[in-house]
């Protein structure tokens, strides 16, 4: 189910108000419980105080449990056995009726450590037969405090005291009482043997990492199995007397106590592992940034995030659409086994990788779902900054494309001009001139005058489509490069130009096209804007780069977005995967460099 | 004595020993190592014997055994325990209260005990069996079940209508407080 943040922000919450409220209840009723057993002999402070703490921490455990894992039932079934731990200090309350439902109702907290050892760390347990012995202790124990209820309630609830009948009647359902006492508590250790087996076959059954993420609970649950087992049992056949031996009870405590902060230290686990998924994301990323996907990398750092060292990736290649395996090589679909769970990353349609663990990773859904969430995340970050990065080299493309062909086009129109329509207008011209001649010599001045004329409106003309084609692409520039087109723009500058080039032969039409026309509006900036007295162009190609810089020694303070006719030549210069920039600093000049890779 | 509380396991088990049942065990284990005759457990006669009427009981004009039997109550308070420096509060509980001490004349007794405070009374009912005398008498627990084959050796006399029981080799400082600090009136016949 996916849960937007908000929701999960305002469960998590809720479940925090409510934990915390239940533990500020429960720590009041066990306290106030407690404080009644100050000044009785069998309680010495020290006996309270260890029992207060015993309960309370497993509230308190229970309470943080519950606000962290909200949907979790671990959290409110601590706060429930720290509850029930309580119950029975109430036994001693002034009140006949009260203490007799303390009494009746305490020890529910023992059955419910069973469910605990079988349904840590997930609030499920897991199988018929765990479900079957826990629900039988819980009826067992119900059962128990029915009868108890009933056939030991206190003097009071029989009505008249001293009535005849009353003391018969007492003595009888006391005698049943006792009479069912001995069945029921075998039963009770029946019971809690096949929870010690069966969380014995847990930790047996679990790989590596199952039994690292249960062994704190079930370290401390196996002991305090025993304890249940050793008590009553004890109590039962052996040795009645050591039911009541203060150093059994401190043993208990302490083994219980023990319980409840293994508990809380796996639940601290988990969150040491939800930062293991945050160092897992940042593996990911780090290998993304430096292209390094090694799949053993990955494989490494997902061991370390499930604390699985079993944990195995296999990738979905797409492009030959089957699974891979560390190594690289092609393997088959990977498939869950009797001791291996499958994780599949990704939709059936779009398929990421496929990851085998330990089965008692499915425990903890969560830490699953953060795993594979960050391995998806990094693949479609990847799969879309590849499709940016295709998209960007298309685009590249593209406008290279165009500028070659704009220049190609440029190219063919000058040639045209100057193959075609300025040839016939020279021709034009010598012919005008021959006529020019003619009329001379048959005498005729008014001919040769409006012959002269229109020779002279020829010459102009032809003079405008050189200037023409010059501006569409120089011929010098298709004819003698970039070196000698540069020479002529110095030569045929407004201003001193010093013009250097420094290249090791020809350069790509597009390139050389692009440079000239990048000099050619930055002289003419110069000559425009500058006020300078004097300019440098300087060309130099090494490494598979070229580079234009043109200097001058003006006013300074030029912006490339201000008419300066440089914003259409740096879209071209970028179009060839190029660069331009421009270093103006008012009353100290301007330098406009451009740097274009050459392909080779 | 009954676990109040959380561990150690299985502490719902069984109901609780009261203080005073204790204290009736521990006399009665005391009595034993002594050596006393009418204290073991095995000198007591089966309850369907009867109260005896030996011959000590009419010697020196002591009021027949049969003057027992009948219904006998007193009433401690918890201040009267405190004045005899008991100061547990679970001892307080346990043995203060009206107690109503019934002798049969089948041989059997039964003492009940009713709370004056509403404070929890663990085992309210004793019962068990006795033999008498014009003078003493030795009670022997049957009921509850875990105390059953004690017994308590007692010395008896009638002042007007009033009941003073004098409880020898007491075991502890709380019982004598029970049996003895005041007289037991005859309530029932």
């Amino acid at each position: 189910m996916t849960q937007t943040a908000g929701h999960r922000s305002r469960a998590t919450l809720g479940a925090a108000v409510v934990a915390l409220v239940a533990l500020v209840a429960g720590t009041a009723f066990g306290a106030a419980g407690e404080l009644q057993q100050l000044g009785y002999v069998d309680r010495p402070p020290a006996f309270v105080l260890g029992d207060f703490i015993g309960g309370w921490t497993f509230m308190a455990a229970g309470a943080i449990a519950w606000a962290r894992r909200p949907d979790n039932r671990i959290g409110p079934l601590l706060l429930a056995i720290g509850f029930t731990w309580f119950v029975g200090t109430w036994g001693r309350f002034p009140n006949e009726s009260v203490s007799h439902l303390a009494r009746s109702f305490q020890g529910f907290y023992e059955p419910l450590l069973g469910v605990l050892v079988l349904a840590y760390p997930s609030g499920r347990i897991a199988g018929r037969l765990g479900r079957l012995v826990v629900v039988g202790w819980l009826v067992e124990h119900g059962a128990w405090t029915v009868a108890r209820l009933t056939l030991e309630r206190p003097l009071s609830w029989y009505g008249c005291a001293t009535c005849p009948g009353t003391v018969d009647a007492l003595i009888a359902d006391r005698t049943l009482l006792q009479a069912i006492a001995p069945p029921s508590l075998a039963l009770s250790v029946g019971l809690a043997i096949a929870v010690l087996l069966l969380a014995a076959r847990r930790l047996i059954v679990a790989g590596p990492a199952g039994r690292r993420r249960l062994a704190p609970v079930a370290l401390a649950s196996l002991a305090l199995g025993a304890g249940i087992v050793a008590t009553g049992g004890l109590r039962l056949v052996i040795m009645p007397g050591l039911f009541g031996d203060p150093r059994v009870a401190a043993l208990t405590y302490v083994v219980l106590t023990l319980a409840a902060v293994a508990v809380l230290a796996g639940l601290l686990q988990d969150r040491l592992a939800r930062t293991a998924v945050a160092d897992l994301v940042i593996d990911l990323r780090h290998d993304a940034a430096t292209g390094d996907a090694d799949p053993r990398r990955l494989r490494d750092a997902l061991a370390r995030a499930l604390g699985d060292p079993s944990v195995e990736l296999f990738p979905f290649d797409q492009e030959v659409n089957a699974y891979r395996d560390a190594s690289g090589a092609i393997v088959p679909a990977p498939e869950a086994g009797p001791r291996r769970a499958l994780t599949l990353v990704g939709t059936d349609a779009a398929r990421v990788a496929a990851i085998t663990h330990d089965p008692s990773l499915l425990d903890d859904p969560g830490l699953i779902s953060a795993v594979t969430a960050a391995i998806r995340l990094e693949a479609d970050n990847r799969q879309l900054a590849a499709e940016v990065e295709r998209q960007l080299a298309e685009l590249r493309a593209s406008r290279a494309r165009i500028v070659t062909a704009t220049d190609a086009e440029r190219r063919r129109v000058e040639r045209d001009l100057h193959d075609g329509a300025q040839q016939r207008l020279v021709s034009l011209s010598m012919e005008l001139g021959r006529l020019r001649a003619t009329a001379g010599q048959s005498g005729d001045p008014a001919m040769v005058a409006a012959l002269g004329g229109l020779s002279g409106e020829l010459e102009a003309a032809i003079e405008e489509l050189r200037e023409l084609a010059r501006g569409i692409l120089p011929p010098i520039l298709t004819d003698a490069g970039l070196g000698a087109a540069v020479e002529s723009l110095a030569l045929r500058a407004a201003l001193p130009v010093d013009a250097e080039v420094d290249l090791p032969g020809r350069l790509p039409p597009a390139i050389e096209s692009t440079l000239y026309f990048v000099i050619a509006e930055g002289l003419a900036n110069v000559t425009r804007h500058a006020h300078a007295s004097h300019a440098s162009v300087r060309v130099a190609g090494r490494d598979g780069r070229v580079s234009v810089e043109i200097e001058d020694d003006g006013i300074g303070g030029a912006q490339a977005d201000r008419g300066s006719g440089l914003q259409g030549l740096s879209d071209r210069v970028g179009a060839l995967g190029g660069t331009i920039r421009i270093v103006s600093t008012p009353g100290r000049g301007t330098s406009l460099r451009a740097d274009l890779p050459v392909p080779t | 004595m009954d676990h109040l509380g959380s561990p150690p396991f299985m502490a719902r088990r069984g109901p609780g020993m009261t203080f005073a049942g204790f204290a009736l065990v521990m006399t009665l284990a005391a009595a034993a190592c002594s050596g006393s005759p009418t204290a073991t457990p095995g000198s007591t006669g089966p309850a369907s014997t009867g109260p005896t009427s030996t011959a000590s009981a009419t010697d020196g004009g002591a009021a027949p055994a049969t003057a027992l039997v009948g219904a006998w109550t007193t009433t401690i308070t918890k201040a009267d325990l405190q004045a005899a420096g008991i100061t547990d509060p679970g001892a307080h509980n346990e043995n203060s209260g009206r107690f109503t001490f019934t002798f049969g004349p089948d041989g059997s007794w039964t003492q009940v005990q009713e709370s004056l405070d509403g404070s929890p009374i663990y085992n309210p009912v004793f019962r068990g069996t006795y033999t008498a005398d014009g003078a003493s008498f030795v009670a022997t627990t049957t009921f509850p079940e875990e105390y059953a084959d004690a017994g308590l050796h007692f010395t008896w006399a009638l002042a007007g209508a009033d009941l003073k029981l004098d409880l020898l080799d007491p075991p502890d400082d709380v019982l004598p407080v029970v049996m003895e600090t005041r007289p037991w009136t005859r309530t029932g016949g």
